[in-house]
């Protein structure tokens, strides 16, 4: 399966046009899974909406976005009049977790590892980060992936994404526990050896309804 | 209780001038993000001055949210990045550092 991230912020007074206009392109398409919302207040470098899709290959999103259906939508993300920045990635599933059912919060985190990179600090990293939900069980869904496609303010290497029952699953949980601040941490901070992703990040959510992450 | 612990190793003949430093430098900065320095330990017991000296300097906080608070505080600062990467490595062999609990607490941090 193939994933297509779009973390928009749009130019003041044009946000209900290209909310609205966006939204009626994604109900168009078809796609494994489909999610676009607004960003909830709290979310650092986070646009005003999270769209996301998954499809069953690269090739199907490929045709997805050259589609008669989303070419009101390609527009107004192109023009730098409606839409004044955006994240991009599109990225392979490759480790993937959690468990059948909905639950309310979607959340994703894009990060730029540049700092000392090398096969071995890569991998102890996303071995890490990938083992946090076995520690916080407020995670229900989980996906870890190394893009093929980012643009933004980083190259971003990982996109680390997850589903909560709500924000308090977020907000409590995943960060008072240790297995965050005294474990994986680490890895951003710039007082630790092992400091290893860039110091600006994105770390965005959203409400929904439907299950996001394809298991 | 949570501790921070720095483990150093100087260079050669360099132990003292590095605490020396850490405490020009590192520490009234850490101090003002709300950590607590409690212990400044030496081994072996004595500046060396053709040998390396290992020192543990032991912060103290009181939870998970002052951990959070000081890390955000350190995030953006440059003082803190110019240290670490450009200060402190003229004195040092190696270093690492621990973010440690007590025993006791680790079943009530677990449960959040």
């Amino acid at each position: 399966m193939y994933s297509q991230l779009i973390i928009p912020t749009f130019a003041e007074g044009r946000r209900d046009e290209a909310m609205a206009v966006i939204a009626q392109a994604t109900a168009r398409i078809d796609a494994r899974s489909k999610l676009f919302a607004p960003t909830l207040a709290g979310v650092h470098n986070g646009g005003d909406a999270i769209w996301r899709l998954t499809f069953a290959d690269v090739g199907a999103r490929d045709a997805a976005l050259a589609g008669e259906a989303w070419a009101p939508a390609a527009k107004l993300l192109a023009d730098p009049a409606v839409t004044t920045h955006q994240e991009r990635l599109g990225y392979e599933t490759s480790r993937v977790g959690g468990a059948d059912g909905d639950c309310g919060l979607y959340r994703v985190a894009l990060f730029c590892a540049n700092v000392r990179p090398d096969p071995e600090r890569l991998a102890a990293f996303a071995d890490q980060t990938a083992s946090m939900p076995n520690y916080i069980d407020t995670i229900r869904r989980w996906q870890l992936s190394t893009p093929a496609e980012a643009e933004g303010r980083r190259p971003w290497t990982t996109v680390w994404e997850q589903e909560y029952d709500d924000l308090q699953g977020l907000k409590g949980a995943y960060m008072l526990h240790p297995a965050h601040w005294g474990h994986v941490e680490r890895w951003f901070d710039p007082e630790y050896p092992e400091w290893l992703v860039d110091r600006t990040i994105v770390h965005t959510f959203c409400e929904k309804s439907d299950a996001v992450i394809c298991l | 209780m949570i501790w921070m612990v720095d483990e150093v190793e100087t260079k050669p003949g360099q132990g003292q001038a590095f605490l020396a430093a850490y405490r020009e430098h590192y520490v009234p900065g850490a101090t003002a993000r709300g950590l607590r320095l409690i212990k400044e330990m030496v081994e072996p017991a004595m500046w060396l001055d053709e040998a390396s000296n290992r020192l543990l300097l032991i912060w103290e906080t009181d939870s998970a949210g002052a951990v959070w608070a000081a890390k955000h505080r350190a995030r953006g600062d440059e003082a803190v990045i110019r240290w670490w990467t450009e200060q402190a490595p003229e004195f040092l062999i190696s270093r690492r550092r621990y973010t440690m609990a007590p025993a006791d607490a680790l079943e009530a941090l677990d449960n959040v």
